[in-house]
């Protein structure tokens, strides 16, 4: 394990300024996740558990604090610099899946690498190969319309697959999905986190939580003690 | 026929129309007052009547039907008025009053009526039941052929006689046609463009409705049930839409008859009646159907449109692909009406620049067409006081002002020494009787030999002056000064002086025709034009002009007084009109057409916030967003151009009757047309482009 960790947040706070005064969506959150880490982010509904995982994202900027991934500061970042560390390093996988309807399966696959200067027929022979990781290759042609919603998720997990990230971010995965579905995607994030893959997951349901390899606790914003196996 | 007709005020100018005592009878027109002529009226001897027409009767008797039975001077003569005509076509001509032929000067001449040769008249007949335009062609060959045998002096076999036969709503429809379908089409296909403009906008709406027509259709609604909804919905805005067309139509109803005018004499129909309200509704629910079509009958997914999250997926293939078909089709014919519109405004251009030969700057043309007798005196006093003024430079006369009328009044004429020739291959030429000075007044230029000169001033003309269109037609490969010319099948000859630059007579579109000219002489009996050089201005000179005529002949009635300058734009008014409408309509297809891409481009960003959302989450940069809806658009516009452009190709020849010396296929005119749609619509969709950027990615990625 590499001594530098991958993400480090020091006393990273998100508030809002409501008519009610100020309303702090996560206060002082301090975390460390390394590389390799499966960790997973739990608590109830409306901890801040997604606002958490934005920041993590880069989708969303804290109002103060400090983040650091893969040892640069990433908490002062122009949006144009989000963007391509969001392109470079980080995936995402959304509760809603979240794939675009009038690109085949392989197009919504390669689409984080149309963001890159790469050849097309590249493109595709990697998203290819990222499909064939979750054994959807043969539904290349399919339009997401046409798959069930675990044959989605897995699309959406080959998706953040394609640029190789340091991490992968999952919020909700499994939210959208049966019993059946939603385990056959989770036993897919323990693959990939045996193949040295970092994940970091929010998810509200204890059986899926176990399964990381650690858990932290958020509640009111608030960063409870972690567990760890 | 002009005349000057006394008795009731001021002496005025009026347009007679010289018929057969039977000619209202046969075309079933009955009279408002009084009565038409009856039979013997038009013989020889009969006493002068008059018939007033509808609109003559309420612009100068204000209507009053008193007016039948009082007594008007004309040509020396006591004229009747018998009867007032209801409203009708300004057809054959727009005349003020009809009289008998016996009335007429002319055609109730014995001389006149002599000469079987002199076509003096058009002839009107009704058609027997069943009876083909063919078959009375023949009918009248026949009669010819008859005529000829019996009289081979006056119908020579080396001029032969013949006829034609044409329809009169053919004639009464005049050269309107072309330039009505070419604005009906126009008119099309803006509407076209509005149909998908709103077609779009339908589908827009109905992506937020997409759930009420699911619970509607779950609750038992067929599919038959929620397109009649639909449409109704959609019709029942088209017809508010009619309803505001109509309307408009109405307040301008006056200009629209204006303009029709221009074309036809059938611009008294032009009103608001049952036909054009059927038309109107029926135009208006076709609109309304083509407009919701779209939307009525598109296939849904009940369940799916039921289910919460239904925002998995970002909008279907099918509804987007529609909605960029609808937008391509609106900028495809944008361009062919853009284009169109271009192409007409250059020509217009190409006429407002064309030179037509002669000068219009400090010239003002009188119109005096019907002079008293003893017009050669009258001629040389008003030439006389009026070049005597200080203000004026010169005066010319003619028979015809170039532009004036825009009639191309040929003759048949004579070569001397070229072999006598069938009576369809006899030469004709525009013939115009001009003062020796006509052609330096208008600074007409003079190419070989000489001007007309004081000393040709005879009794009967001998010489003529010929333009270069005349000489290039009819004395390709010899000189033509010197030649002679019969306008009397050899009875007389004029002598060719001078040859001068070619004048634009008819219109300005029109190319110069052969035309000769003749000085006038002392029996002058041609429609009397006058032409002034003056620095002054119209209104200033107008005053002495009319002093002096009044002087000259208090009898004598002014027609019109008008610079020639005003007479060349009056000339151009019609194209510059259609120019006009053309490019309005044009203006109204692009407005459209740019409202319907900032629209749909507007609406694919606020439906692909999730989307965008996505493609934030997956790196793209707020550049890359931007181009990316932009590039949207504007493929979008760019399909739609090329296909407009190769339907243009096939629909341009259509505009080469309107056009003035343009081609219908001009590629720079097709390619500057495109590169400004282009730009309009890149800077047009700037703004809901830059809307993209703004969607925060972490609140569209949560929404359902």
């Amino acid at each position: 394990m590499n001594e530098e960790p991958l993400i480090k947040l020091v006393s990273l706070t998100k508030s809002f300024t409501t008519d009610a005064g100020e309303i702090h969506a996560i206060k002082d959150i301090n975390l460390i996740i390394n590389a390799g880490d499966y960790i997973c982010i739990a608590g109830p509904s409306g901890c801040g558990k997604s606002t958490l995982l934005s920041i993590l994202g880069l989708l969303d900027t804290a109002t103060s604090g400090d983040y650091y991934l893969n040892g640069h500061q990433a908490h002062d970042l122009d949006v144009y610099q989000r963007a391509e560390i969001r392109n470079k390093e980080i995936g995402f996988i959304f509760q809603s899946f979240n794939l675009i309807g009038d690109l085949t399966v392989l197009e919504n696959v390669a689409l984080p690498l149309s963001y890159r200067k790469m050849k097309k027929s590249e493109r595709m022979e990697i998203a290819m190969n990222s499909l064939e990781k979750v054994n959807m290759a043969e539904r290349a042609k399919y339009y997401p319309a046409q798959l069930s919603g675990g044959q989605q998720q897995r699309i959406a997990v080959a998706r953040s697959l394609v640029v190789d990230p340091s991490i992968l971010l999952a919020d909700e995965p499994t939210g959208n999905l049966d019993s059946k579905n939603g385990g056959a995607i989770m036993d897919l994030f323990d693959e990939l986190n045996d193949e040295g893959r970092t994940i970091c997951m929010v998810t509200h349901d204890a059986r899926f939580a176990k399964r990381s390899s650690s858990v932290v606790e958020l509640q009111d914003g608030i960063l409870l003690d972690s567990s760890s196996k | 026929m002009s005349f000057t007709l006394l008795g009731h005020g001021d002496a005025s100018n009026v347009e007679a129309g010289v018929v057969s005592w039977n000619f209202f009878e046969m075309l079933g027109i009955k009279p408002l007052f009084g009565r038409t002529f009856l039979p013997g009226e038009d013989e020889q001897g009969a006493k002068p009547l008059i018939v007033l027409s509808h609109q003559y009767w309420r612009e100068k008797f204000n209507g009053n039907p008193d007016v039948v039975g009082m007594s008007l001077e004309m040509n020396n003569a006591v004229h009747q008025v018998i009867g007032i005509l209801p409203a009708l076509p300004a057809y054959p001509f727009k005349n003020d009053i009809w009289i008998g032929s016996s009335s007429c000067p002319g055609r109730g001449n014995i001389v006149y009526n002599s000469q079987r040769s002199w076509a003096v008249s058009n002839l009107y007949g009704k058609l027997k039941l069943g009876t083909s335009l063919q078959s009375a062609s023949l009918d009248f060959n026949t009669i010819s052929q008859q005529l000829q045998l019996a009289y081979p002096d006056q119908y020579p076999k080396s001029q032969g006689l013949s006829n034609t036969l044409t329809p009169m709503r053919t004639d009464m429809a005049g050269e309107s046609g072309k330039t009505f379908y070419l604005l009906m089409g126009i008119t099309l296909l803006v509407l076209l463009v509005a149909c998908a403009n709103v077609a779009n906008l339908n589908l827009a709406r109905t992506a937020s409705r997409k759930q009420e027509f699911a619970i509607r259709e779950a609750l038992g609604a067929s599919p038959r049930r929620i397109a009649r909804q639909v449409l109704t919905e959609s019709i029942f805005l088209s017809l508010i839409g009619g309803a505001l067309g109509l309307l408009l139509a109405m307040l301008s109803l006056d200009l629209l008859a204006d303009f029709t005018a221009l074309y036809t004499p059938l611009a008294s129909e032009v009103k608001i009646n049952a036909s054009v309200l059927i038309f109107c509704l029926t135009v208006s629910v076709f609109t309304g159907i083509i407009s919701g079509a779209s939307v009525a009958f598109q296939q849904r997914n009940i369940s799916e449109s039921l289910k919460e999250g239904s925002g998995n997926i970002t909008t279907t293939v099918n509804s987007k692909k529609l909605r960029q078909a609808l937008l391509i089709t609106q900028f495809c014919l944008a361009f062919i009406i853009l284009t169109s519109a271009t192409l007409i405004s250059l020509s217009l251009y190409r006429l407002n620049l064309q030179d037509i030969g002669f000068d219009t700057t400090d010239i003002i043309a009188v119109d005096l067409s019907s002079s008293a007798n003893e017009r050669s005196e009258f001629i040389i006093d008003v030439a006389k006081r009026l070049t005597a003024a200080p203000e004026i430079d010169s005066v010319g006369f003619s028979s015809e002002i170039p532009l004036m009328t825009g009639r191309d009044k040929r003759r048949f004429f004579q070569i001397e020494g070229q072999n006598s020739i069938s009576r369809d291959e006899r030469p004709e030429a525009l013939r115009n009787e001009v003062s020796v000075n006509f052609h330096q007044v208008l600074n007409i230029p003079l190419l070989q030999g000489k001007y007309l000169q004081l000393s040709d001033d005879k009794n009967s003309p001998t010489v003529t002056v010929i333009n270069k269109s005349f000489a290039d037609r009819f004395f390709i490969n010899e000189p033509a000064i010197g030649k002679r010319i019969s306008l009397d099948e050899g009875a007389t000859w004029l002598e060719i002086i001078g040859i001068v630059g070619d004048i634009r007579e008819v219109k300005v579109d029109t190319s110069p025709v052969p035309t000769f000219y003749i000085p006038w002489v002392s029996n002058w009996q041609y429609d009397l034009q006058m032409l002034i050089k003056t620095q002054a201005l119209l209104k200033t000179i107008t005053p002495l002009i009319t002093k002096v005529v009044h002087e000259a002949n208090p009898r004598q009635a002014i027609v019109d007084i008008a610079t020639l300058k005003y007479i060349k734009d009056k000339s151009l008014a019609s194209p510059r009109l259609v120019g006009s409408l053309v490019s309005l309509f044009a203006l109204l297809a692009f407005l459209i057409t740019l409202s319907g891409v900032i629209g749909v481009v507007a609406f694919n960003v606020s439906q692909s916030s999730k989307e965008i959302g996505i493609r934030v989450a997956l790196g793209a940069n707020p550049k890359r967003i931007r181009n990316l809806f932009a590039l949207q658009g504007m493929l979008l516009c760019v399909i739609g151009i090329f296909i407009g452009s190769v339907i243009m190709v096939f629909l341009s020849p259509l505009l080469s009757n309107v056009l003035f010396q343009t081609e219908p296929f001009n590629l720079p005119m097709y390619l500057l047309t495109a590169v400004v749609i282009c730009l309009v619509a890149a800077l047009a969709i700037l703004v809901p482009v830059q809307q993209a950027t703004k969607v925060q990615p972490n609140q569209a990625l949560r929404e359902q």
